[in-house]
């Protein structure tokens, strides 16, 4: 594939890894910031892809030879000189919290077909370092990704009172009200 | 305790401190436990790199807790907490009972 990889969008990367992977067999799923990038057509940059999947890391090496991503050391990061975007590949299994993930999105490109979190889960995964760690940053992707997706919101709310963190969800319902010229 | 399950003591000793005093550092778990620094080191990463703790840079210092958003986060504490039951006291007050408020700088004691 004689792919420009300099400058190439979250999204571009995503799909040419992912259907190189599937090629090989390998399944695989986009989680964490690159999630929001996607989403958020890249008004938030994450500067890594976080994938999960089932198979062994020396499998997926072997999968993304021939893209000269190469491993980094014996870490779970992979990476390619002229690509701004590093890979992580992250720990199974595909969670978000303590709940596994039951419903995945896909999404068509030029260059193949990305799989990854739904809104409602990218929403939820964000929102998650914010009940966790007050991080201010994940409730800010959380709300872009909210601006231009469609979300399960009554999903949402049921996720947010078993982690029982209902205020700061009603914080986030708040600052897409204001977003929105409430 | 837990090291046929873990693999190692120091899997053990860095997921017990975690459980009880919440936060730690390399060098701390090293001096506590009298074990060498890069074999803390290394098994830190490991946990990080599965996601079973997080860690966070305070100044220079890389902090390491356990990681809420871990699947099994709940059932990892409902073993420590189990597991902790086991640990004697003298033990826990050697390793876990160390002064947590605040110290004003310069204070002998």
């Amino acid at each position: 594939m004689t792919a420009n990889w300099s400058g190439m969008k979250a999204k571009d990367v995503a799909a040419i890894v992912q259907e190189t992977l599937r090629k090989k067999g390998i399944d695989s799923t986009v989680v964490g910031g690159s999630c929001v990038e996607i989403y958020s057509n890249s008004k938030y940059t994450s500067g890594d892809i976080d994938i999960v999947s089932e198979y062994s890391l020396e499998e997926i090496e072997n999968a993304l030879t021939g893209l000269n991503f190469k491993r980094k050391d014996k870490t779970r990061i992979f990476e390619r000189k002229d690509c701004e975007y590093f890979l992580d590949f992250v720990q199974p299994p595909l969670a978000i919290g303590n709940a596994p993930v039951k419903q995945l999105s896909n999404i068509k490109t030029k260059n193949g077909i990305i799989k990854l979190l739904t809104p409602s889960d990218c929403v939820k995964d964000r929102l998650a370092a914010y009940f966790y760690w007050d991080d201010k940053q994940s409730m800010e992707q959380a709300i872009l990704v909210a601006k231009t997706n469609t979300l399960d919101y009554k999903n949402i709310e049921r996720w947010a009172k078993e982690e029982l963190n209902l205020i700061k969800y009603k914080e986030f319902l708040k600052k897409i009200d204001e977003n929105n010229g409430g | 305790m837990l090291k046929p399950l873990f693999g190692n003591d120091v899997v053990e000793k860095i997921l017990f401190y975690l459980y009880y005093c919440k936060k730690a550092y390399a060098s701390k778990l090293a001096r506590i436990y009298g074990v060498r620094l890069n074999g803390i080191q290394q098994q830190l990463t490991r946990l990080e790199q599965g996601g079973v703790i997080v860690s966070i840079l305070v100044g220079k210092t890389r902090l390491y807790e356990l990681n809420p958003r871990y699947p099994f986060a709940k059932e990892l504490l409902i073993l420590l907490k189990k597991a902790s039951e086991f640990l004697s006291e003298e033990y826990i007050e050697k390793y876990y009972m160390e002064r947590k408020r605040p110290r004003q700088k310069g204070k002998p004691l």
